[in-house]
């Protein structure tokens, strides 16, 4: 121990450079390889499918490098830091702590987690635009009672996560967590969709599920999980450290449709009188349907008023014409006036950077959110190491350094994320619609569409752009990262990392365009919820314990920060253009999918294993009892 | 208090089994029954190489393995191994392997290894006659590069290899801080082969690995004693009567030896370097508590080793732990694995001694194995 010190190579400036080049370049150029496909993908789709120019191109440009900096300082965070200090807890605990204390612990990591990173942002960005007076039980929800909804899925994942610590300290098989947790999510879910007042909650209920399980707290869990694992799991349990994650999105689903059922049996929600006029154009939805090819009322009046045409107005003039001494003559005139058509956009003048965005604001705020999603929970972990465990931590350099790549990585992958994936997103995501109706495109005044024309062909356009959307941003999410590292470091490389995150991405991308085929065509979520979990259930019964465990816990990492903002995006830009007026639902579709894709896949690759293997596990059974 | 003396023997064996998962819990428990004294449990995988159906190539499968490996009296080994080959179902065609090397000397401390006394009656014969002359090639190369070493050695008609998970000590761990710069993490393939067969598949790894490259890896073999190699290594799109594994121990049978497949491997075009090899090494293998390994590594380096490969496993055997659940808590292990010249070997097993006494550890041990042959970057 003592002469660590004095054995120290000392390596001059140039040997350094030399070691942290290519260390640095591998790091850097692993991110870009994750992150490559969505932007271009964005960046190709805006300007060559919709032929869009491209807004805030200099500020995107920028941010994408921030993004793929910060990404690499947080991975590189994950791995040298919170991975190896969750994964030590873990396995101290079961060694110095009574059961107390660590379900005591397990709750408390489970609701700090969801306070660290709260996604009830998200869940009002989805509903910003929601009519009280059709939905008053979702809109207190998410206005009123917000406060209500965070501690009920703090609450909701801290269960999660006692249940996932007994889970590995009993060895229960997450199967049996699994089978009842489905079946009262459905039974909840299906008497609440016959319900008119509840029926609205359903897709914020199973959205909050999905979006609770962020970058920090999935890889944190993980880790913890191993680590408890590591010192009580039995050699054929198979779990080996997963499932909390996959409670973690189921538990908080059933606590906000509790809340919801709570409100509506007490009474406490009030249908609001707000003008008729809003009330009138919400209750059917194709009055919501904006035709920005037509001029509106208030030019009209002004028209009237001034008789001046509105600037971009196209005149038609009809009747005889004559030419006759100079003049043109009309006889029995007719004149139309009607918007410009596409094509004016040619003219605008398209802006290189958003004025309204100041870096030094977003800088600190992005630090902030960093510093909130990190650091309490380090310290809460410290404090229990340092006070409960009475403990040292092994390499503590390397996991201060990793906490600290952790955080600064995070700063700047959460400044890029606003300095380039929202406003590439929006405008991809609003523009998207442009495919098979008409809009008016993110920062531009002129209108867009229908490029694909009104029916299917432009509607098909919108959901294959949701498919591969879907696939490649959630091939850059960070947590599903983390999730395959483990994945492959359990299995020792039986399971590979690109395999899974193949699989889960391709289920992400078509539950995302389920999601928004149902925002097309206005399919209620029950419909497309219920029978996939049913389908899981019997899956899941056939499957291998590990597959379901990677599976189930696979649907809870895929909706991160990168996936959500572009998914909201474009799941409001339809909605707009179709008249829809929450855009939740979606980011449910994206949780379920992969767990589907990924349990196939495990069955595909299972079946073919067990063809090789000759000697039956029963017959092993049998002689062993003997 | 007097300090717990190190004991010194010559008279043991080390078996080590490659079984599916599945199986490891009753195969240790029946192992322990039958006579083994002590032994670890690490976690590995497998890989079986498939062929295309039509134009489709199907990726290659690797199924979870754990690697058990005991310590036994050579009073007890011949029981021991019957007892796996037939717990494991080792005679079936895939099931696993399952070898015995022996080794050259056993340190412990205290009473960390119990001479023990078979309590179990299994006398079931094996009706598959065991293989000797074969040889055990272990390779440590850099995380991500085992799966080309491998189809390397299947294709030069090896069977199944187990590739593990390591990581590298040594240089790293004087650099302070800096050393995050450079990756640790190793994967170590190992494979059973024939002595004839050995040159071939050396040649083929070490050209797949890299290995003649500076910091690719090291590759290294140990003689092995007997053992039953059942691993399957190939899946074909079509379906035979026989697996490939099958047919070539039919003609082991027909033939009465294994002298045929170097004729048979050595037909292939290879061309053979003039590579320096080095030879008469000793691989000293010391099993402590995890979490003491750096203290361990430090030691020996000061002692003459150049570097060290750990990896992680569990105890068997050895004092039963309960949580306050009463449920048995893992005995978590480095498994640390040393290289150096025959001259050496006093003076690093003296400072693994040392270390064990500083750290007041129970229950450390440590074993020697001959290594005829190893290969690796020696510089220009």
């Amino acid at each position: 121990m003592a002469d660590t010190s004095t054995a120290k190579l000392k390596l001059s400036l140039n040997e350094t450079a030399k070691l942290l080049m290519p260390y640095g370049y591998d790091r850097f150029k692993e991110q870009l390889s994750s992150v490559w496909l969505i932007i271009t993908y964005l960046i190709l789709f805006q300007l060559i499918v919709l032929r869009i120019p491209l807004v805030d191109s200099l500020m995107i440009g920028m941010g994408i490098g921030v993004v793929i900096i910060g990404l690499m300082f947080f991975m590189e965070g994950l791995i040298l830091g919170l991975m190896p200090f969750g994964e030590t807890i873990g396995t101290l605990l079961p060694q110095k702590a009574g059961l107390t204390i660590i379900l005591i612990f397990a709750f408390v990591v489970g609701m700090g987690a969801t306070f660290a990173e709260p996604a009830i942002a998200t869940l009002q960005l989805a509903g910003k635009s929601i009519d009280p007076n059709q939905t008053p039980l979702l809109y207190d929800l998410l206005n009123q009672y917000s406060w209500q909804l965070v501690v009920s899925v703090g609450v909701g994942v801290g269960i999660a996560v006692i249940f996932g610590v007994l889970r590995f300290l009993y060895d229960w098989s997450l199967k049996i967590l699994i089978y009842p947790l489905v079946i009262i999510l459905a039974i909840l879910t299906v008497f609440a969709h016959f319900n008119d007042i509840l029926h609205p909650i359903i897709g914020l209920a199973w959205d909050s599920g999905a979006v609770t399980t962020g970058p920090v707290t999935v890889p944190l869990v993980l880790a913890l999980g191993i680590g408890v694992c590591r010192i009580v799991g039995t050699a054929n349990s198979g779990s080996a450290g997963f499932g909390i994650v996959t409670l973690a999105s189921l538990f908080p689903i059933i606590a906000v449709l509790s809340l919801g059922y709570f409100h509506y049996f007490t009474g406490n929600y009030e249908i609001k009188s707000l003008p008729t006029e809003h009330s009138v154009a919400s209750s059917t939805t194709i009055s919501q349907k904006k035709n920005l090819h037509g001029i509106s009322k208030t030019e009209y009046e002004d028209f009237i008023k001034t008789g001046k045409v509105p600037e971009d107005a196209n005149l038609i003039y009809e009747g005889n014409k004559e030419f006759s001494d100079g003049k043109i003559i009309i006889t029995n005139p007719k004149l139309l006036i009607t918007k410009k058509e596409a094509g004016g956009i040619l003219g605008e003048h398209v802006r290189f950077w958003n004025p309204e965005l100041s870096i030094v604001e977003n800088a600190l705020s992005a630090l902030i959110g960093a510093i909130r999603a990190i650091l309490p929970l380090v310290l809460f972990f410290w404090l229990v190491l340092k006070f409960v465990l009475k403990e040292k931590i092994s390499h503590a350099d390397e996991i201060v350094l990793g906490i600290g790549f952790a955080l600064f990585g995070m700063m700047l992958f959460m400044l890029g994320i606003n300095l380039a994936l929202d406003p590439l997103g929006s405008q991809v995501g609003t523009n998207v619609a442009a495919s098979f109706s008409s809009i008016e495109p993110y920062g531009f005044k002129t209108a867009v569409g229908p490029l694909f024309g009104e029916g299917f062909g432009g509607e098909l356009v919108a959901i294959l752009f949701a498919f591969v959307l879907g696939y490649s941003a959630t091939l850059a999410e960070p947590a599903l990262n983390a999730l395959g590292s483990t994945v492959e470091k359990i299995t020792v490389g039986a399971f590979k990392k690109g395999l899974l995150m193949q699989t889960v991405a391709f289920g992400v991308g078509i539950g995302i365009a389920l999601g928004i085929a149902k925002m097309i065509y206005n399919i209620p979520l029950t419909y497309l919820l219920i029978p996939p979990y049913i389908l899981l259930i019997f899956i899941t019964f056939i499957s291998k314990e590990d597959f379901v465990n990677f599976a189930w816990d696979s649907a809870g990492v895929t909706t991160g920060p990168i996936t959500v903002p572009l998914v909201l995006a474009m799941g409001l830009g339809i909605g707009g253009a179709v008249g829809i007026l929450e855009g939740f639902g979606v980011l449910a579709m994206a949780s379920v999918s992969p767990i589907l894709s990924v349990l196939i896949v495990g069955l595909l690759v299972g079946n073919q294993k067990s063809k090789t293997i000759e000697a039956p596990s029963a017959h092993l059974e049998k002689s062993v009892s003997a | 208090m007097t300090a717990p003396q190190f004991q010194n023997r010559n008279n043991y064996s080390l078996i080590t089994a490659f079984v599916y998962k599945e199986h490891s819990n009753i195969v240790v428990k029946k192992a322990m029954e039958a006579g083994a004294s002590i032994g670890s449990l690490t976690q590995a995988r497998g890989t079986i190489k498939r062929t295309k159906i039509g134009f489709f190539p199907r990726p290659n499968i690797s199924p979870s393995r754990d690697i058990l490996q005991f310590i036994v009296n050579n009073e007890s080994v011949e029981k021991v191994f019957k007892t796996i080959v037939s717990t494991a179902q080792l005679e079936y065609s895939g099931a696993g392997a399952a070898f015995i090397a022996d080794i050259d000397n056993l340190w412990f401390i205290g009473d960390a290894i119990v001479e023990k006394q078979t309590n179990s009656n299994f006398s079931k014969d094996i009706n598959t006659e065991l293989t000797s002359e074969l040889e055990l090639i272990s390779c440590i190369s850099q995380r991500g590069k085992a799966d080309d070493i491998v189809e390397a050695a299947i294709s030069q008609g090896s069977s199944g290899p187990v590739v593990t998970y390591g990581y590298g000590r040594g240089v790293r761990d004087k650099l302070g801080l800096l050393r995050i710069a450079i990756n640790p993490e190793k994967e170590i393939v190992f494979v059973v082969v024939t002595k004839y067969e050995l040159d071939s598949i050396f040649e083929a790894m070490i050209t797949a690995g890299k290995l003649d490259r500076p910091a690719m890896g090291f590759i290294y073999h140990i003689p092995i004693k007997q053992g039953l190699i059942n691993i399957t290594s190939f899946e074909s799109g079509q379906y035979w009567a026989a697996t490939r594994e099958q047919m070539i121990k039919a003609i082991d049978e027909l033939k009465g030896n294994q002298l045929w497949r170097q004729a048979s491997t050595s037909t292939n075009a290879f061309h053979i370097r003039n590579r320096s090899f080095l030879e008469n090494l000793v691989n000293i293998r010391a099993i402590v508590r995890r979490g003491l390994g750096d203290q361990y590594i430090l030691s020996v380096m000061e002692a003459g080793a150049s570097g060290a490969t750990v990896s992680f496993g569990n105890l068997i055997g050895g004092e039963k732990v309960t949580s306050i659940l009463g449920k048995n808590i893992a005995d978590e292990r480095e498994i640390i694995d040393i290289i150096i010249p025959e001259n050496k070997v006093s003076s690093v097993v003296e400072s693994l001694k040392k270390v064990t006494i500083e750290v007041e550890s129970k229950n450390a041990f440590f074993y020697s194995l001959p290594v005829p042959k190893a290969f690796t970057y020696l510089g220009s």
